[in-house]
């Protein structure tokens, strides 16, 4: 981690629009203006705001009475247009992403490059084999230009701007994000991933994310997040919308690792459809407060939702993250495997449900949250809820809370390792089931994050 | 029916061992809450609900293991099951967790499923009748 600086900070005072701070109709009027939207974009993010305005800030979960809503910029436009090569990005631009290793993963040939420099994907590379399938790539921005059609039909039909109060917001003010469409019976080998970062003070990240994969098509998304260090909170509020056609598959992975001023507020939601299958995969390691809770509808016959995630809650930060699984057809089933660590004073909390209705005969659900509390000044929580409305499905549930176990640490001891190896690798172990499923650079990123995370605690 | 059980573990060395049965099998909206605080060192508790819940009942069951500060060395256990005879049952469970201090183990499982069909099965092979043979899973299940 020794040469990967978080509080990496380039001047940004070169943005060619800075929109005022706070939020108003004249903003959004402003942003899809900027944009050249199509009118009926405009209406949707006139009609979200006005939801946005009349919903209240959600009390449930993580406490977010801090945010100070009228101090944030709802829009930054860094450069005029989309660069489709890396010579073609500004210097200033550049050094951050060299600093968090984009070159590097291109020259891994991942199959395309999407990077969000503040609010608009500014580098983006895109293989010519994907494009010759006919697998679309783009910052959404770009999506709604060239394919108005399929963003209409879709957009806002997964998560609709009603559902929540940041959704509402996100609809209202969104920018950059990325949009994927695979057509029927393609499968991507490669993973995609695009690479995110906030780099202006208080600057919000309202990013919205499409994926429309058709019949039989298979594909693995693949986002990480990064920011530099800044003294007030910002706030990232991201929707995700993920359209899981019949016989399709489609695993979106995250590596999160926000500065620890972020508020980090997500919707993340699939629709699967008949023997189709949507895995989440979430790493959540930076933020103030992550509120994070992807989603499954399980729509038709056999679909199946999994939910992978690993929290770490450090000094100041509450990670409330988890997941829901929604069976709505027989047959259906569903896993949640979730792990948190918390220390340092941090606490992490499992929120989930698992919900099957009366017509989901046969489903099943197995869910399966660990914590591990590594001093007394942290806290770990479990709040699940499952809602089982017909007699002939199957759900399992457990959960388990400890420390690391003294045996285990003195097994190892006595094989000569020193204690903090021991505990290293014992954490290492319980994290690994969820850190396998992870592409290659992506494991050995989180595996060094995570290290980075415990020093002190584990060396 | 509603039913509302705090246990509190408040002197050093406590042990409880807790089974709440619920018996839903008639039409209706039944309710268990359980809240377990663990406030000092070194306590144990081990709560068990099961229900059983036939057709047009609709059973919550919540249970909440609360572990303090000073509570160091709790060692607690929830369970939540419940079993469904019919498709027209409905089952909630909620089994909770709020851990604040590390020297603890703290666990909890929960599961709503049906009477395993093959069991049923057997039993009608060795001359039950159906309704006997349901019988006698539920009460093995229940351990009473």
């Amino acid at each position: 981690m020794a040469d990967y600086q978080l509080g990496l900070s380039t001047p940004t005072d070169s943005y060619v629009f800075k929109a005022k701070k706070g939020l108003s109709e004249s903003v959004v009027r402003e942003i899809s203006r900027q944009k050249n939207e199509p009118e009926w974009m405009l209406d949707i993010r006139l009609q979200a705001l006005k939801q946005y305005e009349s919903m209240s800030i959600p009390k449930w979960g993580a406490d977010l009475s801090e945010i100070n809503w009228e101090d944030i910029h709802y829009y930054l436009k860094p450069v005029d247009k989309a660069y489709k090569s890396w010579e073609e990005v500004p210097d200033g631009v550049r050094r951050v992403f060299d600093a968090i290793g984009v070159p590097e993963a291109e020259k891994k040939m991942l199959a395309g490059v999407g990077g969000q420099y503040d609010s608009e994907v500014i580098y983006h590379s895109l293989q010519k084999v994907l494009a010759k399938k006919g697998v679309v790539f783009l910052s959404m921005d770009e999506g709604l230009k060239q394919f108005p059609q399929i963003v209409k039909k879709y957009f806002g039909k997964v998560v609709p701007y009603g559902d929540n109060k940041l959704a509402a917001l996100n609809t209202a003010v969104w920018s950059g994000g990325s949009f994927v469409y695979l057509p029927k019976g393609v499968v991507v080998d490669l993973p995609l991933q695009a690479y995110f970062r906030i780099n202006s003070e208080n600057a919000g990240q309202f990013e919205r994310t499409l994926i429309v994969a058709e019949e039989g098509s298979s594909v693995h998304y693949v986002e990480g997040c990064s920011a530099p260090a800044f003294t007030s909170a910002s706030l990232h509020a991201a929707v995700v919308e993920v359209i899981v056609q019949e016989d399709a598959k489609v695993r979106y992975t995250t590596v999160q690792n926000w500065y620890k001023t972020v508020y980090n507020l997500v919707t993340k939601r699939a629709t699967v459809g008949r023997d189709a299958r949507m895995e989440w995969v979430d790493c959540n390691l930076g933020s103030k407060i992550t509120m994070k809770y992807p989603s499954c509808l399980l729509m038709g016959e056999r679909a199946h939702g999994e939910m992978l995630s690993i929290a770490v809650a450090g000094e100041g930060q509450h990670q409330d993250a988890g997941a829901k699984m929604i069976h709505l057809a027989p047959n259906t089933t569903s896993k949640i495997t979730s792990k948190s660590i918390s220390q340092h004073g941090g606490r992490s909390s499992y929120r989930g449900q698992v919900k099957m209705a009366p017509q989901a005969i046969g489903s099943r659900s197995k869910v399966v949250c660990d914590a591990l509390i590594l001093d007394d000044k942290s806290r770990s929580d479990t709040y699940p809820n499952n809602q089982i409305m017909t007699g002939e499905a199957i759900l399992e549930h457990e959960a388990y809370v400890s420390r690391i176990g003294e045996e285990q640490i003195l097994y190892l001891m006595s094989r000569g390792m020193s204690q903090k190896e021991a505990e290293s690798m014992i954490i290492r172990g319980f994290i690994d089931p969820v850190i396998q499923e992870l592409p290659m650079e992506y494991a050995v990123e989180l595996n060094r994050l995570v290290k980075m995370e415990m020093i002190g605690s584990v060396g | 029916m509603k039913k509302n059980i705090q246990i509190i573990f408040d002197k050093e060395g406590m042990e409880k061992n807790v089974l709440e049965i619920l018996d839903a099998r008639n039409p209706g909206e039944y309710e268990i809450q359980i809240v377990a605080e663990h406030k000092v060192a070194n306590t144990k508790g081990r709560i068990t609900i099961r229900a059983v819940v036939g057709a047009g009942a609709k059973v919550r069951l919540y249970g909440l293991i609360k572990i303090e500060k000073d509570a160091h060395g709790t060692d607690s256990f929830l369970e939540l099951r419940a079993l469904t005879l019919d498709k027209m049952a409905i089952a909630t469970v909620e089994p909770e967790l709020e851990i604040e201090a590390n020297e603890v183990k703290a666990s909890h499982g929960a599961s709503v499923g049906p009477v395993d069909s093959e069991q049923i099965l057997y039993m009608m092979s060795r001359g039950l009748n159906r309704t006997q043979a349901i019988d006698s899973v539920i009460s093995g299940w229940l351990g009473v």
